[in-house]
């Protein structure tokens, strides 16, 4: 009777080889990131080293690194965006377009407080930020990401409905990874989603 | 005069943030529609929506306009 496999629903590592491959450098590059610090491993108990697939993409991102499909595919399952806006009807609209159109998983946060939460319970791989919500802003929370070790590898998109100069200079100053203004064309949006996410259009 | 000046910035505020944000979501719902987010439409529904979208488009141009014309008449206001 044929065994069927065990359905493996866990995190996804990589060898020092497969990173060398996906972030296309040699072998003793990812070897002396590891032992240098700057990129996470553990040794399995025969001595060999392991590096967990998220730990690969905040790497990426932190050093300007593209993301390849192969890459992003193998993480297993759709990427995450979070949207943080204080408008429930356009927070909703844009989750529903980037699941049925983007086949992303997405998830609202309606205040920058509650955006603090939900990225360490959902770890987004990208984020759009309203800027303008009463109490934690859109530069407060951004600010705070960056600060953080966890997040700060984290894209996030600025997003207003209220823009002047003072605003536009904010968001270059604080290097935002992109800016859409209120009313959207969705379509642009998804598609600088994609860009960031280093996700061609046929990813999806 | 002072409560007349403490109300620009609000106005400013409501004339790009406030109008544009209820517009975002008329724009994007159309727009979502018109692109067989929820089920391809039939002819009249597709001229229909085409037809808010229109208007829900001018409506953002118009608001634009207001909003820079503001600006000039205001300029030193926040």
């Amino acid at each position: 009777m044929a065994r069927r496999k065990a359905q493996y629903d866990g995190p996804v590592y990589y060898t020092t080889h497969q990173v060398a491959q996906f972030l296309g450098v040699s072998l003793p590059t990812v070897v002396n990131w590891v032992k240098s610090g700057l990129l996470a491993a553990h040794k399995t108990p025969g001595g060999h080293r392991r590096i967990a697939h998220n730990d690969v993409i905040a790497f990426a991102r932190s050093n300007d690194y593209p993301l390849s499909r192969e890459l992003l595919a193998q993480g297993g399952g759709p990427c995450k965006v979070l949207v943080v806006d204080d408008e429930k009807d356009f927070s909703e609209m844009v989750r529903d377009y980037l699941q049925i159109k983007g086949g992303f998983e997405v998830e609202v946060a309606d205040s920058g407080f509650q955006a603090g939460f939900t990225v360490a319970r959902f770890k987004p791989d990208l984020i759009l930020m309203d800027i303008m919500m009463p109490g934690m802003d859109g530069f407060d929370v951004h600010r705070m990401l960056r600060a953080d070790p966890d997040t700060k590898h984290i894209p996030v998109i600025a997003c207003t409905a209220f823009r002047d100069p003072d605003i536009d200079q904010r968001i270059r100053a604080e290097r935002f990874d992109g800016f859409v203004e209120k009313p959207l064309k969705l379509d642009s949006l998804l598609d600088l989603m994609r860009q960031q996410l280093g996700l061609s259009a046929a990813a999806s | 005069m002072a409560e007349q000046a403490g109300q620009l910035p609000s106005i400013r505020r409501r004339l790009r943030h406030d109008l544009n944000n209820p517009l975002a979501v008329i724009v994007g719902r159309c727009d979502m529609l018109l692109q067989g987010a929820h089920g391809v439409l039939q002819a009249d529904q597709q001229r229909a929506l085409e037809s808010v979208l229109r208007s829900a488009e001018r409506l953002q141009s118009e608001i634009q306009q207001l909003a820079a014309d503001y600006d000039v008449l205001h300029p030193a206001e926040p």
